[in-house]
C-alpha cells in the first residue's frame, strides 16, 4: 500500500506540489530526508513507505498539556520567575545533569519531550557555534511544557514532573492581574510552585528593591489563590548562585533579601541553585533539594528555611563537589 | 515450532552488520555453547556474502536504507533440546536515526518492534557526547590558565557583567542530539508500541569492544560510565525491559592495526570475536541473544 507521508515541518505541503517550504531540493532538505521514496525488493520503485508517526517529542503547549497526563499520574511544577532569571537554563540544566549521571537518588526515568529538552539546551552545547552558554528566551506566544519522569532510587517511587516552562510577561499578568491572567488555570493546578529569584539581581542596589516587591506581591497572589498553602509551600528558587563568590559579603545581601520574599509568601521554603560554572556555588548545586521538593508526597511542616551560603558551601565542600 | 524474533536496533556503523556476519560463522562451525544451529536454511546467500566479508578481514558493509534483510535461523539452545526458529531482521542504522529525527519510521520496524521476544542494541564506538560550552572552557583554562602577573590581580563580583558572548550561529536540529538521547527515544517509541505487559528483554551491546577492554570496566560499567541517560533510563524501567550489557567485538580488533591483524589471521575464525560478559570473556557471540530463550 502506498501512502502520502506530509512532511513534518508545519506548513510544508511537498506531500502534495513537491515543493520544500525552505526552498530546498527535496534530496536535500532534512526535514524531508528519509520520506523520498524506495526501492525495495517487495516494493515497486518509486512509492512512499508507509510511516508510523511518533510523537513529536517537542514541548506541549500549555493547554495542550492533557496529553501527557492520559497515560500516567502527572505532577505539575510552575516554574515561575522573571523574564531573564533563569528558568530555561534551571530546566534545562536538571537535563544536561542527568546526562551526566544521577542526582542524588534521582534517576532518569524518560521524557515525553526530549526534544524539546534537546532544543532549549543546545545554546548551552559547543555545537551551536556560540562562546557562552545560554538558553533562549521563553517568548510570550511560546508558553509550553516539559515532561520529565525520574524516579527515587531508595524508595523505588516514580514522578512524572509536568514543568511548566512559562514566559516571564504571562507570569507578570498573575501578579498583576490575577482575575484574568491567561496563565491562571495552569497555575491553579500546579501542585509546586517555584518562583525564581536571579541572585545577581538581588545584590544589585538598584535592582534588588523591586525585584523583591513584585516577586513578593506575587507570592502574596499565589498563597490567597491557595495555589500555594501549608501543605504546599512556595519553593523560592535562587538563581545563578555560581556567581556569588565564595564567603563574598553579598551572599548575606541575598539571604536578607530571599528571606523577605519568603516570609511575604506565609509559607515557603527556599534553595540556592547553580546551573553554570563560577567563582560561587558548583554546576547542580541545590539540584537534589529541588527534586526533593518537587517530588515530596506531602511537604513538611511549613518552615521559614533560608539555608545560610556559608552551610551550603560546606555541604558541597563535604561531597567533594566543590 | 516457536518463531523468536529478536529487533537488531542501533545507530548506523554501530556494528550490527559485522555481528550478523560473525554470529553466521561461528554458528555454522557449532562453536557456541549458548546456542546451535539446527540446520542450514534454504536460503543462506545474504548471510554466506557478509561472512565472506568478515572472513576476509574487510569491514562489512552496512545495511543501506533500502536493503530490507531479514534471516530465520532454526536454533537450538542445546544438543537435541527444543529447536526455535530465530527471525533476525537486519534493520538499517539510518531507520533507527530517522525514526529519532523525523519523528516516524517505516512500518516494518514498527511491527518487529511490537512482535520481538528480545531486542539487542547496538552502541557503537562513535559516541556523540555533545560537549557544553562550559566545558570546554573549563578545559581549555586547564591547559592555559589565564594570565596572573601578580599586580592585576581581579577580583569576580557577582554583579560584574559577563564578556560579551558570540551568538550562537547554527540553527538547531534533531541531529545535534547526543547518542544516548537518540537512544533513549529509541526504546521510548518501542515501549509505546508494546503492549504494557510484555515486557522485551534487552541486550545492550557495546561493540568494538577491544577498544575498551583495557578500562577494566565490566560492559554495565562502561554504559554507566558513558551512557548515563541510557543506563539510568534502563535501570528505572526495568520491569519493562529487564537488560543486560555485553561488551562484542565481532572482528575481534580494530583493522587498521597492523600487528593485531596480524594475530587475527593466524586464529581460528571462531576464536576472533571477543564477548565481555560481567566480569567473563569469551569467543561466545550468541551469548547477549541466548538470554531471550530462557
Amino acid at each position: 500500500m502506498s501512502a502520502t507521508v506530509p512532511c513534518p515541518q508545519p506548513e510544508c505541503k511537498a506531500h502534495e506540489d513537491g515543493k520544500c517550504i525552505e526552498g530546498l531540493d527535496l534530496s536535500t532538505c532534512p526535514h524531508w530526508k528519509g520520506r523520498t521514496a524506495h526501492s525495495t525488493p517487495d516494493d515497486e520503485p518509486g512509492r512512499l513507505e508507509d510511516l508510523v508517526d511518533w510523537p513529536s517529542g517537542k514541548g506541549v503547549a500549555a493547554e495542550e498539556r492533557g496529553v501527557l497526563s492520559r497515560a500516567r499520574q502527572t505532577r505539575t511544577v510552575l516554574v515561575a520567575g522573571e523574564p531573564f532569571t533563569g528558568k530555561t537554563t534551571l530546566i534545562g540544566a536538571l537535563y544536561i545533569a542527568f546526562h551526566r549521571g544521577s542526582i542524588g537518588p534521582f534517576r532518569f526515568a524518560g521524557s515525553e519531550t526530549l526534544l524539546g529538552f534537546e532544543e532549549r539546551c543546545f545554546r548551552a552545547r559547543l555545537a551551536s557555534g556560540g562562546s557562552s552558554a545560554e538558553t533562549a528566551h521563553t517568548p510570550v506566544k511560546q508558553s509550553t511544557v516539559l515532561h520529565l519522569a525520574i524516579d527515587n532510587m531508595n524508595t523505588g517511587a516514580r514522578k512524572d514532573l509536568v514543568l511548566a516552562d512559562i514566559s516571564g510577561e504571562l507570569l507578570k499578568e498573575i501578579y498583576e492581574s490575577p482575575g484574568t491572567a491567561r496563565m491562571m488555570p495552569i497555575a491553579l493546578e500546579s501542585e509546586r510552585v517555584a518562583l525564581l529569584l536571579d541572585a545577581r539581581r538581588l545584590v544589585d542596589k538598584r535592582q534588588r528593591h523591586a525585584l523583591v516587591a513584585r516577586s513578593s506581591q506575587l507570592a502574596r497572589v499565589l498563597y490567597e489563590k491557595r495555589i500555594t498553602s501549608t501543605e504546599r509551600p512556595l519553593l523560592v528558587v535562587v538563581t545563578k548562585c555560581d556567581f556569588l563568590p565564595q564567603e563574598s559579603a553579598e551572599w548575606d545581601e541575598v539571604r536578607n533579601q530571599t528571606q523577605k520574599v519568603t516570609e511575604a509568601a506565609t509559607f515557603a521554603t527556599s534553595v540556592f541553585t547553580a546551573a553554570r560554572r563560577g567563582p560561587g556555588l558548583p554546576p547542580g548545586a541545590g539540584f537534589e533539594e529541588l527534586l526533593n521538593q518537587w517530588t515530596a508526597p506531602t511537604l513538611t511542616a511549613p518552615t521559614l528555611r533560608t539555608a545560610s551560603p556559608a552551610r551550603a558551601f560546606d555541604l558541597y565542600d563535604a561531597r567533594g563537589e566543590g | 515450532m516457536e518463531t523468536r524474533r529478536i529487533l537488531i536496533a542501533g545507530l548506523p556503523e554501530s556494528g550490527k552488520t559485522t555481528f550478523l556476519a560473525a554470529l553466521w560463522h561461528t554458528l555454522k562451525h557449532g562453536k557456541h555453547p549458548s546456542l546451535q544451529l539446527a540446520r542450514i536454511p534454504d536460503n543462506a546467500a545474504y548471510l554466506t556474502s557478509l561472512s565472506m566479508q568478515w572472513l576476509s578481514f574487510e569491514v562489512v558493509k552496512h545495511t543501506t536504507h533500502e536493503t530490507k534483510r531479514s534471516t530465520l535461523l532454526q536454533v537450538e539452545t542445546m544438543p537435541g533440546g527444543p529447536t526455535f526458529d530465530l527471525e533476525l531482521p537486519d534493520l538499517s542504522g539510518e531507520s533507527f536515526s530517522n525514526g529519532f529525527e523525523l519523528r516516524g519510521w517505516e512500518t516494518h520496524v514498527s511491527e518487529s518492534s511490537c512482535t520481538s521476544t528480545g531486542l539487542a542494541l547496538f552502541v557503537g564506538p562513535k559516541i556523540v557526547d555533545m560537549m557544553l560550552i562550559d566545558d570546554a572552557i573549563n578545559i581549555a583554562d586547564k591547559i592555559a590558565p589565564p594570565i596572573d602577573d601578580g599586580n592585576t590581580t581581579h577580583q569576580v563580583t557577582a554583579t560584574e557583567k559577563p564578556q560579551k558572548a558570540t551568538t550562537p550561529s547554527k540553527k538547531w536540529s534533531a541531529s545535534d542530539s547526543p547518542t544516548q538521547t537518540y537512544l533513549v527515544d529509541i526504546l521510548q517509541q518501542i515501549s509505546r508500541e508494546r503492549p504494557r505487559y510484555r515486557p522485551l528483554r534487552v541486550s545492550v551491546i557495546a561493540s568494538a569492544w577491544d577498544k575498551w577492554m583495557n578500562s577494566s570496566l565490566t560492559p554495565e560499567k562502561w554504559l554507566e560510565r558513558t551512557m548515563p541517560l541510557l543506563w539510568q533510563y534502563l535501570e528505572s524501567n526495568s520491569a519493562r525491559f529487564p537488560w543486560k550489557a555485553y561488551g562484542v567485538s565481532a572482528q575481534g580488533g580494530d583493522y587498521l592495526n597492523a600487528e593485531r591483524v596480524r594475530q587475527l589471521e593466524e586464529m581460528d575464525p571462531c576464536e576472533r570475536p571477543i564477548v565481555a560478559s560481567g566480569t567473563g570473556v569469551s569467543n561466545d557471540l550468541a551469548l547477549p541473544l541466548a538470554w531471550f530463550f530462557e
